[in-house]
């Protein structure tokens, strides 16, 4: 079976390399991506089959990447980890929503649930 | 030739000479406001004592009855008239000037008696009858030493006397004396009939000429006597309003200072209170006086209240001014504003003057005020603060679980499991100095005053906003000089300002809406004070909203943003610590300037505690 490949879309350096090695060691591949703009890109030349997104972020937000990520991909499973209470009106067969500080066994659980 | 006296113009001679000596010796009394000066009341007392010796002479002579038929040589009289005034007028002068009394008493004595005895026997030379006058030595001698004893007495009691019945019965000493002398040096004369004696030619003047002469100049002397008596009422009338408007104007200053919220004390050099206004009594008891200022100082404050009395006294122009916390009646204990004045050099107050003014309630006030702010204030920041910790918070979860999973998964990793838990305590450490921020900017207390460098609190606010700036687009650049810029005051306090100033300006950016945001911090150093200028690029300050930014509760932001206190809150606290803040438009935004007097790297603690003290 191919390797799932994972999208981390995060701002703050340490938690993607955090979650990169958490990702990494229950053996997906991980590309990371500090904002909206860099995600698009490389999602255009090597299409993730799951993006994890901040929605903070300098730049292009989390949430406008989702709206680009939608009109690519209408069924792209998407993890939102976020520390904002608000989030707005996310469809929740399609982005799962996790808070931060995140639970990385909770994190895998999802990502589990999203690509089966 | 028998001659005989007319016992009732005897008597008047008498009054007169006893109403003259009175008049001029009144009139010289008052000459004496101004002593050794010639002066209008100097004139009056001679002309009155001059013409009433003469006048008591000549109805004398009207009283006497020779005999024979008299009349008067007219130049000889007025001689006579004019010496006794002239004479007078200079043994009058002579004892008013300055030096030895008895110098002065024997010269003038001794001319004012010659001038009585010239007038005299002037006056009996001047007497023209068909005979001549024979003297008799011995009372002519004896007429002479009265004269001038009585002078001498008088003059010694016109210098000596002050109230109005000692005045009264040294006229009449004096005027019998005159008279004495007079009726003396009469006894002294016989006229000798003789007719061969030719009567002189020209115009002499008659009894009845003499007597209305003699009526013109106790006339004189009346008016004298008026104007003298009006004069005194006069005095007397002011004295009296003057007195009413004293005595009214100090029951209103009285009135004033008793009833004033204030309490004015003037203390001595040592400290001990000398006099209080009398609103003392409501606030520190009643009996203040006697005190020492520094027993009423509760002990908190002793240090401040004997810096305050050393400045004081020292003497310097300015005020003194020092917030100290008094011991009041009743054990309370009341803040109050100190101002004092050093007026020992001022001869009607020689004391040390302090105004005390009872600022607890303002004090409170400004506490619960900036006490609410930070509140305020600090749910503003809850969110840049969230997402300040969320970071840290996460990294430390996901680090952790990851290690325990792993750990479970039953494949431990040494190398991995310690760099995940060097993250974690690091991590750990980001959020203890975040919390260690947040506590210190909502602790209640003023902190005290510390030297420190602006640098580090420049640095400190910016990491603390840098990161929600940065979600928001904006970008912070700070300008700081390479050595540590030193200043006294409270640290934490300076960073709830530029925290504040911050805050404007992002709000200021993002209501814009339009490019990139950009705050620029710039420190320096300038005549001696420390400035620190804050700029941001969000469009400015209206020129009408300039004028009111630092008062309280004045916002230009939506309702329920800003309280419109930070900029309030901000000027006090610069203020507080011996600075200042202002406003201005520059280029594309608002600009800040705030400053603080510069400290530099030789100021010692010491120095800092007395800035704490002028606090």
């Amino acid at each position: 079976m191919q390797t799932t490949h994972i999208m981390v879309v995060e701002d703050e350096q340490l938690t993607a390399l955090l979650l990169r090695s958490v990702l990494e060691h229950r053996g997906f591949r991980v590309t990371c991506a500090f904002n909206g703009a860099e995600a698009l890109e490389h999602f255009a030349a090597d299409p993730a089959d799951l993006v994890v997104t901040d929605l903070k972020m300098p730049g292009m937000s989390g949430y406008d990447l989702i709206v680009a990520l939608r009109r690519v991909s209408a069924r792209l499973p998407i993890i939102v980890a976020t520390g904002i209470v608000e989030h707005g009106a996310f469809q929740p067969n399609d982005i799962k929503v996790l808070h931060k500080p995140i639970d990385p066994g909770e994190l895998l659980r999802t990502v589990a649930q999203l690509v089966s | 030739v028998s001659h005989s006296y007319d016992p009732v113009l005897v008597a008047l001679s008498v009054a007169v000479a006893i109403f003259a000596a009175y008049t001029a010796l009144a009139l010289f009394g008052r000459s004496q406001h101004r002593p050794g000066r010639l002066n209008q009341w100097l004139a009056a007392a001679a002309l009155a004592m001059g013409g009433g010796i003469w006048t008591m002479h000549f109805i004398g002579m009207l009283a006497y009855r020779p005999g024979m038929g008299v009349s008067y040589d007219p130049w000889l009289t007025l001689l006579s008239l004019l010496l006794p005034i002239s004479v007078t007028g200079i043994g009058l002068y002579v004892v008013s000037l300055p030096g030895s009394a008895t110098a002065k008493l024997v010269a003038g004595g001794l001319l004012m008696g010659s001038g009585i005895v010239g007038m005299h026997y002037l006056g009996m030379a001047a007497m023209r009858m068909a005979g001549w006058i024979q003297y008799e030595p011995f009372l002519v001698g004896l007429s002479v030493i009265i004269a001038i004893a009585a002078s001498t007495v008088g003059l010694w009691v016109a210098l000596k006397v002050r109230a109005r019945w000692q005045t009264l019965g040294a006229a009449v000493a004096l005027g019998l004396a005159v008279s004495g002398m007079h009726y003396t040096a009469m006894a002294a004369a016989t006229l000798v009939p003789d007719g061969r004696h030719p009567l002189p030619h020209g115009v002499g003047i008659s009894p009845a000429t003499l007597a209305a002469a003699v009526g013109a100049a106790a006339m004189g002397l009346l008016i004298l006597s008026h104007f003298l008596a009006a004069y005194h009422r006069k005095l007397a009338i002011a004295a009296e309003l003057q007195a009413e408007t004293l005595r009214s104007s100090e029951e209103r200053y009285r009135a004033l200072m008793k009833n004033s919220s204030d309490v004015i004390a003037v203390l001595n050099e040592r400290g001990e209170i000398l006099d209080e206004s009398g609103s003392a009594a409501r606030f520190l008891g009643n009996t203040v006086i006697g005190r020492m200022f520094l027993d009423l100082v509760s002990p908190e404050t002793q240090g401040a209240a004997k810096g305050f009395l050393a400045e004081l006294t020292r003497g310097s122009d300015r005020e003194v001014k020092r917030d100290l916390t008094l011991q009041c009646a009743g054990g309370r204990r009341l803040e109050f504003e100190v101002i004092g004045t050093n007026m020992l050099t001022l001869s009607s107050i020689r004391g040390l003057v302090i105004t005390m003014r009872d600022v607890t309630e303002r004090k409170r006030m400004q506490r619960e005020l900036n006490h609410q702010y930070k509140l305020a204030t600090l749910g503003k920041l809850a969110a840049a603060i969230a997402h300040e910790m969320s970071q840290p918070l996460n990294a430390i979860r996901i680090a952790t679980m990851d290690c325990i999973m792993r750990l479970e998964e039953g494949r431990p990793d040494a190398q991995y499991q310690e760099q995940v838990l060097r993250i974690a305590a690091e991590q750990a450490g980001r959020l203890g100095s975040i919390l260690d921020h947040i506590r210190g900017f909502a602790r209640r207390d003023d902190e005290g005053r510390q030297l420190f460098d602006v640098r580090s609190s420049i640095t400190k606010t910016a990491a603390l906003l840098g990161r929600q700036l940065e979600t928001q687009g904006i970008k912070l650049t700070t300008s700081l000089p390479s050595t540590p810029v030193r200043v006294a005051g409270s640290p934490l306090q300076l960073e709830q300002v530029l925290l504040n100033l911050l805050s404007n300006a992002s709000d200021a950016i993002e209501e814009k809406r339009n490019g990139a945001g950009a705050i620029q911090i710039q420190l320096s150093t300038m005549d001696k004070k420390v400035v620190i200028q804050v700029a941001d690029n969000g469009g400015g300050i209206s020129s009408e909203s300039l004028d009111q930014i630092f008062d309280p509760f004045f916002t230009t932001k939506p309702v329920g943003k800003g309280s419109g206190l930070g900029l309030a809150i901000s000027y006090d606290l610069m203020h507080r610590m011996g600075g200042g803040i202002s406003a201005q438009n520059c280029g594309a935004g608002a600009q800040f300037t705030v400053w603080l007097p510069c400290r530099g790297e030789l100021a010692g603690a010491a120095d800092a505690n007395d800035a704490h003290h002028g606090s």
